[in-house]
């Protein structure tokens, strides 16, 4: 493995139909993975159950970079089957530096791509893959509701208000909320499908939150899991 | 309390350091006048609850949470005043090991000591006492502090020099020189030591302080890993107990040896039995072979902890005991009665001595409760072994998996300690990928600078 600097290697993009691949598709990673090998598989786990033909035509080899550390992944797709570990491999045919802490924000800088004009239909799929489209923040309170309400510490019920349109929506016990998060739309959504830190976000005023500092951590921790696809959405 | 009376009166002590050790090691507490402390006790002054949610970076862990805390709540420091000693640096200072407690006196499931102190209760139940002694490594260097800091903590002199040695006793001067000014340090403490020596790697120096109960053992054994940090920086040297501080150095450990005891008489020694190993002894031992994998997530609790677990480099790396064989993780002796004893030898320097002892604690009663025998004793050179033979985790993650999974140690350490643990070494493991941490570098600057001063 080396760094994210370096030659850029062949890609081979040849879609297949969706049918050949549907609820085929296995996404691994390493033995003991790192936490962006996680993170990343995630991503890819929910784009694929957003639009498996995406990555199911996907072949080559892509790297993701961190802009400011050493983190690093490499991806392996292979028609389907995509394999995730930690590292940036010699082979890469595209490479993205991005900024981790600013990606998702509002005016972030744009990530650096190297091997774009050499495999543009690769890099163009690829930055789908890792990017599926965000649900509506009520869907993806429901989800995240659903598949981590039964944590350690975690409240009986929780109420989510949109704070652009006032909108609430409450998951769980709607008698016994012991927790209310408010934030806008797009950062609700991230905090519930595991892309932003519940508690780092209440920190920089994203978003704000009522309730104990328990229950504010055993929501953070959940996200985490999510993010991490220790959980399943 | 009569002895701190009796010195306030006479102006040996104004002031006293109440100190208690967190899950991480790290000692906290308060400057508290003594007059003040007499007034107070039995229960000593209080602490917001967050020191149990904060790393050693002071960043909130938010992958851990404790049932008792509260929106930065009260908790106590509850001074054991037979841990006093006279502070030989300070005119009038005194310094008192403490427990955490909650306001109501009851005591804070994720309090080492008190976790240790609960567990020898259990044991004493079952008919025994328990005496131990740690073997504390540590690695000094010629550098003082401040100087360590401004070279990031690399590029440092060895104490001693830069020569591989073992048990060498013709290093420089300096060497005698400190270690000498530690041991006098001791003495007037009243830690009673027994030897220290030259160890494997440069500048690396083994300590062992005299058997006793196995508490105090604890308590002595963290005021004189205190007393070796400060009686360096008092002549401008610097030490650290990180588990491995230089890619090709060796890491250091934490040996910690200890017996059972029935009154006056060894429970792991019985001359009618093989290799003189009572059946309590042998029970004890497969105890601690049943929780070694689960126990690594104690014994080497940072990322840096790993690196330490080289083959054929002074660390065990496999399950494995043995009677008399170091390249085991755990020795079982039995030669006499006296020196009969255990040393689990997978502790790294950086672990926390009260949560070895508890860990020790809980695998060791399972043990005895289930009468596990052990698996076969380790013959050969336990280093290189072959893929099928069981091997102690080899990351922070897959130690604290099966840490959690360990319901023995759930059982001795209690749910929401192995809950709460867990939780901050994920944490742990969080913070070193994502603010700067390497796993392909064989050392970082960010490990070195986590830990090099505070674990």
């Amino acid at each position: 493995m080396r760094r994210c600097h370096g030659a850029v290697g062949s890609v081979d993009l040849r879609p297949w139909p969706d049918s050949r691949f549907a609820g085929a598709m296995a996404i691994t990673t390493e033995a003991d993975p790192t936490p962006m090998v996680l993170g990343i598989a995630a991503a890819l786990r929910r784009s694929e159950s957003h639009k498996p033909s995406l990555i199911a035509g996907m072949k080559g080899v892509a790297a993701v970079c961190s802009e400011h550390d050493p983190q690093a992944v490499t991806i392996r797709f292979s028609r389907g089957d995509v394999h995730v570990e930690h590292g940036r491999a010699d082979d890469v045919g595209v490479a993205i530096t991005m900024d981790l802490a600013k990606d998702g924000l509002p005016g972030a800088p744009k990530p650096n791509v190297e091997g774009a004009l050499t495999h543009l239909r690769f890099a163009l799929s690829l930055a789908k893959a890792l990017d599926p489209p965000l649900p509506d923040w009520r869907s993806a309170a429901d989800s995240y509701w659903a598949a981590c309400s039964t944590r350690p510490h975690m409240p009986s019920g929780m109420v989510v208000v949109e704070t652009d349109s006032g909108d609430r929506h409450v998951v769980g016990d709607p008698t016994t909320a012991g927790y209310e998060v408010h934030g806008p739309a797009d950062r609700l959504a991230r905090v519930f499908v595991g892309t932003a830190v519940a508690l780092e976000e209440l920190l920089k005023g994203r978003i704000q939150g009522r309730g104990p500092l328990a229950l504010a951590v055993a929501i953070t921790d959940a996200g985490l899991a999510l993010g991490l696809g220790e959980v399943e959405p | 309390m009569s002895q701190l009376s009796d010195l306030a009166a006479g102006g040996t002590v104004r002031t006293v350091r109440l100190m208690a050790c967190l899950p991480d090691g790290r000692l906290i507490g308060k400057y508290v006048s003594a007059t003040h402390l007499l007034e107070m006790l039995p229960t000593g002054p209080n602490v917001a609850d967050i020191v149990f949610g904060l790393d050693v970076d002071n960043d909130p862990f938010v992958t851990a949470w404790s049932t008792w805390r509260g929106e930065l709540a009260e908790l106590y420091l509850a001074p054991d005043m037979a841990t006093l000693v006279v502070d030989p640096r300070t005119d009038g200072m005194a310094t008192v090991i403490c427990s955490f407690v909650l306001p109501d006196g009851s005591p804070i499931p994720e309090c080492p000591r008190g976790m240790a102190q609960r567990l020898l209760t259990q044991l004493a139940d079952r008919g025994f006492t328990m005496r131990a002694g740690f073997e504390i490594e540590f690695n000094a260097f010629e550098e003082s502090v401040a100087e360590a800091r401004g070279r990031g903590y690399r590029d440092l002199t060895p104490l001693g020099g830069n020569v591989r040695s073992m048990y060498s006793t013709t290093k420089s001067l300096l060497v005698v020189r400190f270690m000498d000014a530690l041991t006098r340090r001791l003495d007037q403490l009243g830690l009673h030591w027994e030897s220290w020596m030259d160890e494997g790697g440069t500048g690396q120096f083994e300590l062992n302080l005299e058997p006793d109960e196995a508490l105090r053992t604890v308590d002595h054994a963290t005021l004189a890993r205190l007393a070796i940090r400060e009686v360096a920086e008092e002549m401008g040297h610097c030490v650290t107990f990180m588990a491995k501080w230089h890619p090709t150095e060796w890491g250091g450990g934490l040996h910690c040896n200890h017996s059972l005891w029935v009154g006056d008489t060894s429970a792991f020694y019985d001359e009618s039995c093989d290799d003189n190993r009572s059946t309590t002894f042998r029970h004890w031992v497969g105890g601690l072979m049943a929780t070694m994998a689960g126990a690594q997530a104690v014994f080497a609790p940072n990322v840096n902890s790993y690196r330490r677990l080289v083959e054929l480099a002074g660390s065990p790396t496999t399950v494995t005991w043995s009677g008399d064989n170091k390249t085991t993780s755990l020795r079982a002796m039995a030669r006499t009665p006296g020196s009969a004893r255990a040393e689990h030898r997978a502790p790294g320097a950086d672990s926390n001595l009260y949560l070895v002892m508890a860990v020790v604690l809980a695998g060791g009663m399972a043990g005895l409760d289930e009468a596990i025998e052990p698996p076969p004793p380790c013959a050969e050179m336990a280093w290189g072994l072959p893929a099928e033979d069981p091997k102690l985790p080899r990351s922070l993650m897959a130690a604290t998996e099966a840490f959690r999974s360990d319901h023995r140690l759930a059982a001795g350490l209690g749910a929401e300690f192995v809950d709460f643990w867990a939780g901050t070494r994920k944490w742990e493991w969080l913070a070193f990928h994502t603010t700067g941490g390497d796993p392909d570098s064989p050392l970082t600057d960010w490990e070195l600078n986590r830990y090099f001063e505070r674990v």
